[in-house]
């Protein structure tokens, strides 16, 4: 038994003249939260599209849970439960009925069903039209009709789109629960970084159809440099000084420097060189990447080469 | 077929609330109370010598049913049945679920074939209804106490039949393509060249005509056998190719 939910090998599809998934190989292992970055554009709902079998790719490959989805797509597809691009929702049918229209196509039990409802607290609402619900609320009946036949792998494509804040952390609450909860893999797409590095195990950062990271959140933080902000009385001769000795500097402002260093011994390094060079240090911290950083600086560096 | 049957349920329910819905009601009464409303203000419905009152006054609505009700109905019901799924871009999530996408194409032709059948029974009970009200209150009419219940089921059914052809084509039109515009301007233009192609010799195997040519033996009791294979075959034929091409087009 594969440990991955998701595999894809070189998967590419193109609309045209555009490459919208260009050789993509995707590892998503079982009871991960893959959190899938990308900017508006980047190939995140083709790349979604592809695994859930509503388009073809020109080429390469998706596994589901093992097994090509090509030939065995019904089948597996039974094991996924997906939300793509927003709600897909009748609005003149209640909550309930929405659902029931999945169940009867899915084959549910009508115990599947009220237990969705639970699930996204929406069981008091469930009797009411659709159209008078709120974005947050769809947003949760989409889920609900996502998880109803209790998948092993939830694709949820942009699921915090068009939220207040108060809808977002409640979306992102129910998604960090779902793994230890129910034993679900989640793959996540967003362009919500914040969002992201809040609920997600591993990343996956496409640009340009092309999958540029891929691993855990922690490999992610650890590629990227950590930043020193040193505060000095001689910025001229502290740049001469550190740049000497190797280190790439930046100014952001007269007195404020920023260096990418590895980590507190690099900091504790650069205060005594300056020190030394009798360059008086007002100030010194070590800032962590956000992934927001990581994410720009990987993109960047993608779109530079 | 279990599939089947549960896509026909799904499909039934979304009809809950909609217009399509009511449509399949108020079209047949729309039609009835307009003779009805005519023959009271006559005092007369004119029947040829020989002809029963009750058969002409079928005849009267049976025939505007079949010819222009029919295919202008069925263009709308389709549309709307159609438009249900694009309004909402709902394609993505119906063929993300463990479907053969053909049962989901079949789904949409049998709702509509059940909307259609609906609206004829309405037909018939509306008509047998404003026949009741015109013998209350017109009785120099003429109506009597026989209401030929069995020629009006046989005909209101037999055009049911002659329509499948058009159901089908409008099916594959409405869910083809995302403009509600696409199936009613193609709807529209086919049914009132209709009108004029069943005057011709093959005008009875016009699609959008042979509801028209079957009512149109009502009074006269005959049959259109080979039209109406040509419309079941046919229908059958179109519902196949349309679940093909559409169930294999990419939904982006």
């Amino acid at each position: 038994m594969t440990d991955l939910a998701i595999a894809t090998t070189r998967l590419r599809r193109s609309f045209g003249d555009l490459v919208a998934v260009d050789d993509v190989t995707l590892e998503v292992p079982r009871g991960a939260v893959y959190g899938f970055l990308g900017p508006n554009g980047a190939g995140k709902s083709t790349t979604i599209r592809l695994l859930l079998g509503l388009i073809r790719p020109d080429g390469g490959e998706v596994r589901l849970f093992g097994q090509p989805l090509l030939t065995n797509r019904i089948a597996l597809l039974r094991r996924v439960g997906a939300l793509v691009e927003g709600p897909s929702l009748y609005p003149h049918l209640t909550g309930r009925e929405n659902l029931e229209i999945t169940r009867q196509l899915v084959g549910a039990t009508t115990d599947q069903r009220e237990r969705a409802l639970r699930l996204v607290h929406l069981e008091d609402a469930a009797g009411r039209l659709v159209k008078s619900y709120s974005t947050g609320m769809k947003q949760r009946l989409a889920l609900a009709l996502a998880l109803m036949p209790e998948p092993d792998l939830l694709i949820l494509d942009e699921p915090t789109n068009g939220l207040d804040p108060a809808g977002m952390r409640e979306i992102r609450e129910m998604i960090t629960a779902l793994p230890d909860a129910l034993s679900i893999t989640v793959f996540l797409s967003s362009h919500l970084l914040a969002e992201v590095e809040q609920v997600a195990t591993h990343i996956g950062i496409i640009q340009g159809g092309q999958l540029l990271f891929q691993g855990t959140l922690e490999a992610l933080q650890a590629e990227a440099a950590n930043q020193l902000t040193v505060e000095v009385d001689q910025p001229d001769r502290a740049i001469e000084l550190l740049q000497r000795q190797g280190w790439t500097v930046r100014t952001n402002s007269g007195y404020r420097m920023l260096l990418n260093v590895n980590g507190p011994a690099d900091g504790a390094l650069v205060n005594a060189q300056l020190v030394r060079g009798d360059v008086n240090v007002s100030h010194l911290s070590l800032t962590r990447p956000t992934l927001e950083d990581i994410f720009l600086a990987v993109t960047e560096e993608s779109a530079g080469s | 077929m279990t599939t089947l049957f549960r896509a026909l349920v799904a499909e039934v329910l979304k009809l809950r609330r909609t217009l399509a819905l009511r449509l399949a009601f108020v079209a047949p009464l729309v039609l009835v109370g307009a003779n009805v409303g005519m023959f009271l203000e006559r005092g007369s419905i004119s029947a040829p010598e020989g002809v029963a009152a009750w058969i002409w006054y079928g005849q009267m609505n049976v025939v505007v049913w079949g010819l222009l009700m029919i295919p202008l109905f069925v263009t709308l019901e389709t549309a709307l049945v159609g438009n249900v799924e694009h309004a909402n871009d709902h394609w993505k999530h119906l063929h993300a679920l463990p479907l053969a996408r053909g049962v989901i194409y079949a789904g949409k032709q049998f709702s509509g074939m059940v909307l259609i059948g609906v609206s004829s029974l309405a037909l018939v009970l509306h008509t047998v209804g404003g026949g009741m009200l015109l013998k209350l209150l017109r009785p120099e009419i003429g109506l009597g106490s026989g209401v030929p219940w069995g020629r009006f089921f046989a005909y209101a059914g037999m055009t049911y039949l002659g329509s499948w052809l058009i159901i089908s084509i409008q099916t594959w039109i409405s869910l083809r393509w995302k403009s509600f515009v696409v199936a009613c301007a193609t709807g529209i233009a086919l049914t009132v060249a209709g009108v004029f192609v069943i005057h011709a010799d093959w005008g009875s195997f016009w699609p959008w005509a042979l509801p028209g040519a079957v009512a149109n033996e009502f009074s006269d009791g005959f049959l259109l056998v080979p039209e109406l294979l040509f419309g079941t075959i046919g229908s059958i034929v179109v519902a196949l190719l349309g679940g093909w091409d559409v169930s294999r087009r990419d939904v982006v």
